[in-house]
This record gives structure tokens, sequence and C-alpha cells, in this order.
């Protein structure tokens, strides 16, 4: 698989306080990554770490191969855009003045800009000045800046924190077609598991500085879709029974199986009964990407 | 560094920083210009133009102050620095492309300032009496004091973050380098002797020639002017006040000021960690 980014054993001490610790995460080409973890959890840190914002403690990260080692990563840089807190943006300038700003600062001749304005829903804005845009309108200036150069790599660090339904529903939507339609890899970073859940492709579940799990969005449909965890004495005989009903399962440890569909529990068990399997145990499971995330950091305590 | 030139001169065209600073060197030539008028008038004395073309070079460093805390010192609140890296700029060139920008806003509206002044106050006040060679030393001079400043105040707005924090130092340090030249000078300037007054043994008032105990030893004296030289306010009161000093050492000052405060300015901006 071909990573956009790439980070190894990435940390980040500040004196006493380890901000980042091992970090190890892979973003692949096309994905909308959803870095997912609390506040405090080092999602924004690891974004400064990769940004070039801040230097590395321990590790090392790549974007396309490059190592941030190598003194080509500047150059490197120059395929990505990011928005980490609050849009980069001139207050006192209009939304075109701040994309010509953009584009001489990239280098590159200012074309396209009413196209771009347009794109992040911007273009009839006319002289009005950024200070006295919306917080949704700030952040889609802040995306559109980040657009110039047609850069395939964006991180959004909490790009719908303070937005209201509609500002959500607006940057969703245009991530999603910047996505599918310009083929944009994203690293969002967030704590709305909700939101996040609507539009990301792969997840990276950080807690004290470290990813607990890297999954994708359909191991993760998986893991939290309704299902029946099932124990049973012989696991071959039950998945005979699965496969020749054509029932969705997949076996998790040795005599676990998690069933995707409803059965009925009185046919299924006095079937196996006949082939020699007793079912121990039966649960129905349903879990959130919450509990899931819950799970994953170890309970309700740690939330 | 083109590339951020360019940006920044077209952020500049369109910034209330600089507007502000080219309006403001336009009121004081005037003002200048007309209080000398008023002098000359009023007192029916020769004024020269001279010092209404100098004088403004007394709160260069205040102007610069406050143009690089609106100007430069934003750059880290509105998250637009953070974003010169992102798109791979390198530190160097932000900062140096930052101090160009101040230094030619500065040097741009002293140009201003000379044309206004020559503008209006030759015909009312009469040409330059200082020889040309004289004058073209002093614009030199005059052009290390901005260079100075502009170095130390972009410093202060490359390495602190905060843009309230920016302006309150920038500020004070302009007023406290201002504060530092006229105490040096009032040291440097108290006479030898002073007269004393007391009363005779008959009850009349006398006056005689003491030695002052706070004139400066050579060595003080020393010191005293090697930091009057060195620091931009001080060069300041010398040029406006028309000193005879060896105005040629002047720019070599400046030009320490400017390699020292960069040097160590591009060296924390380079470690600096951003948020």
């Amino acid at each position: 698989m071909e990573y956009i980014l790439e980070t190894h054993n990435l940390g980040k001490r500040y004196k006493d306080f380890k901000a980042v610790s091992n970090l190890d995460m892979h973003i692949p080409k096309g994905a909308i990554y959803g870095l997912v973890g609390k506040n405090g959890a080092g999602k924004t840190t690891c974004i400064r770490l990769i940004c070039g914002l801040q230097k590395p403690t321990t590790g090392t990260y790549s974007i396309y191969g490059t190592s941030n080692t190598n003194p080509q990563i500047v150059n490197v840089r120059k395929r990505m855009g990011a928005i980490i807190e609050t849009p980069s943006i001139y207050l006192d300038m209009t939304a075109k003045d701040n994309l010509i700003e953009q584009y001489k600062i990239i280098g590159l001749p200012t074309q396209n800009i009413r196209e771009l304005l347009e794109l992040v829903g911007l273009g009839d804005t006319g002289n009005k000045k950024a200070k006295n845009f919306s917080l949704g309108m700030r952040q889609r200036l802040g995306i559109a800046i980040a657009l110039v150069g047609n850069p395939d790599f964006l991180i959004l660090d909490e790009p719908i924190n303070g937005l209201d339904p509609e500002g959500i529903i607006e940057i969703r939507e245009l991530i999603l077609k910047l996505n599918k339609e310009y083929g944009i890899t994203f690293l969002i970073s967030s704590h709305y598991l909700d939101e996040l859940s609507k539009i990301a492709t792969n997840y990276g579940f950080v807690d004290k500085g470290k990813i607990i799990k890297e999954v994708s969005s359909d191991e993760l449909e998986k893991n939290c879709k309704k299902r029946i965890e099932i124990k049973v004495t012989n696991t071959k005989e039950c998945v005979k029974y699965l496969e020749a009903n054509k029932i969705p399962y997949e076996v998790i440890e040795n005599n676990i199986i998690n069933v995707y569909q409803n059965i009925d529990i009185s046919e299924f068990t006095i079937a196996l009964a006949n082939k020699n399997c007793k079912v121990t145990e039966f649960h129905e499971k349903e879990e959130s990407l919450e509990n899931y995330y819950i799970n994953l950091i170890g309970g309700g305590n740690n939330v | 560094m083109f590339k951020l030139l360019d940006a920044g001169f077209t952020r500049l065209r369109k910034s209330k920083a600089f507007l502000a600073v080219i309006i403001f060197t336009v009121v004081l030539a005037l003002f200048m210009v007309y209080s000398q008028y008023s002098e000359m008038k009023t007192y029916n004395q020769v004024e020269e133009l001279d010092r209404s073309l100098m004088n403004n070079i007394t709160v260069t460093g205040i102007v610069i102050a406050t143009f690089t805390s609106l100007f430069v010192g934003r750059e880290y609140s509105d998250g637009t620095l953070r974003n010169k890296i992102i798109v791979g700029c390198s530190r160097t060139k932000i900062y140096l492309s930052n101090l160009i920008l101040v230094i030619s806003t500065s040097i741009l509206a002293e140009i201003i300032h000379l044309a206004v002044v020559a503008a209006v106050g030759i015909p009312l006040l009469g040409g330059l009496v200082m020889p040309v060679k004289e004058f073209a030393i002093v614009l030199l001079c005059y052009t290390g004091i901005i260079l100075a400043f502009s170095a130390i105040f972009t410093f202060i707005a490359m390495v602190i973050s905060n843009k309230t924090i920016i302006s309150i130092v920038s500020i004070l340090l302009a007023f406290g380098l201002m504060m530092i030249a006229m105490t040096l000078f009032s040291k440097l300037e108290a006479p030898e002797y002073q007269q004393v007054g007391f009363l005779n043994e008959s009850g009349e008032m006398e006056f005689k020639e003491e030695k002052n105990p706070k004139y400066l030893t050579p060595e003080q004296r020393e010191v005293y002017q090697n930091i009057v030289n060195a620091i931009p306010s001080g060069q300041a009161f010398m040029v406006a006040g028309g000193y005879e000093i060896d105005f040629r050492i002047l720019p070599l000052y400046s030009l320490a000021d400017v390699i020292i405060f960069t040097g160590i300015g591009l060296y924390v901006f380079n470690k600096k960690e951003l948020n």
C-alpha cells in the first residue's frame, strides 16, 4: 500500500511532559484519515511535528517517502496544506486578497482564484474582509488557501470546532468532494467521533501520545455493528453450518464467532447440537464508535 | 525569498499600518516645517531647514516599533507565519523577508519626510545650510539608525509569539531607548564646573565656581559615549542635535546592531517551537 505519511516511533517531550510518544501512523494515499483522541491526547502536537513547526524529540516521519531528516522535505511540503487550530488568514484582507497572497508565497501565477472561491462556497464574498466572516466561512477560506498550489495532502486540525450545524455540514461536504473528485488525502484530527465517522476511511486512535490502534472504516464498522457473539465447543462444525446457511460471520478466537445477522436461536442451537457442537455462550452486542474508543483506551476511567 | 517579498509587498500596499506610517510621516514633516516657520516669524530669527530635515529621527524608533508590532507582530496570531512554514518556506527566508519589509517601509517613510520637508520647507525656510558632503554623511548615519531600529524591532516581533506582548515590549523598548539616550546625554553634557551660590559673612549671595561632582571621568565618558554610539536612539540624538562627532563611525555601530540582532534573531527563530 502506498502511504502519503508514515511516522516511526515519533516522540515529542516538553521538559518532563511527553506529549507524543512512540507514535506510529500510516496514512494511505486517497484516505480520509481520522486522528481520534480526547483533548490533550497529542493530536495537535503530532500535527505540528508533521508540519515542521516543531522538531521531534525522537523518531522520524516521512511524507511521500521523504524523511524529515532529508533537506528535500521542504520541497515536499509544497505538496501539502494544513490548517492547525485556526485558519491561517489575514483578517484585514478579503478572501480574494488572501488567496493572491498565498499564490505569491508559493510563487505561482494568480489564477483560478474565482474557481477556488466557488469551490469552497465563497464566490460571492466580494470586498468583505475576512474579519467579518463567520467561523465557517473562515474555515472554508482556510481550506481554499491550503488548496492553492493543488496539494494532494491536506491536514485539518479540529476543522469543525465551534461551527454551527450548517457549518459542519458544509465542511463535511467540502472534504468529501475534495477527496472524491480531486483525490486529495486528508488527515483530520477531531474528538467529534460521530461526525468523523461520516467521512473517515481510516482511523488512528491516539491516547497519551500513542497510536493505540489503526483501523479502516470497514474494520471499524465490523467491530461496531450489531452482532451476536457465540461461544461454541466445536468451531469447525459451527462454521460449516453458518456457511451452509449463508450467514455472515467472523471467527474471533478459537471458539468465539461473531455472527452478523439475526438467527433463530433455538433452530441454531439444535442444529449444532446434532453435530456434536454445544453453544456455551450467546451475547448480542452493538458498539458505538464512542464505546469502541472508550474500550480501546481502557474504559470509562480513562475518559 | 523573492516570493515572500512579493507577497509581503502586496500585503504592505493594502496594510493600514503602512498607510498610518505614511500619513504620520507627512503630518510630522508638515508640523516640523510649520513650527520652525512660526518660530522664524515670531522671533524674527533665521531658521535652518536642516533641523526640520533631521529632527524626526528622534521619533523614528517609536514609529518603527509601532509599525513592526502591527505588521509583522500579527503573523503569529493570524497563523500566517505558520502557514509559510507549512508550505515549505525556510525560517531564515521568512525572517529576512520581514526584516526587509520593515526596512523598506522605514526608508520609504524617511524619503517621504525629506521630500515633504524639502517641498514645503525650502520656499519657507530657505535651502540647506549644511555642506552637501556633510549632509550625505548625516543621511548615511540616518539610514544606519533606521536599519538598526528595524533589526531590533523585527527581532522582537519574530521571537515573541504573542501579538500583545510584542506591541508592549516594542513600544516600551522604543521609549526606554529614548530615555536611556537622554539620560546618557545629560551626563555627557554636564559641565565640568558649576556655579554654587552661598551667603557671605555680610549675608549677601555670592557665587563661586566648583568642580561638578557629577562630571564624568575620562573612563566613564568613554563608556557612556560608546553606549550612546551603540544604541540607535543615542545616534538619533546625535544626528538630530548636530553634535560634533565623527559621523563616519556611527554607520559601523548601526551595522553592528543589525548583525547582532539579526544573527541572534535568526538563531532563536530557527530553533523556536511554533504552535
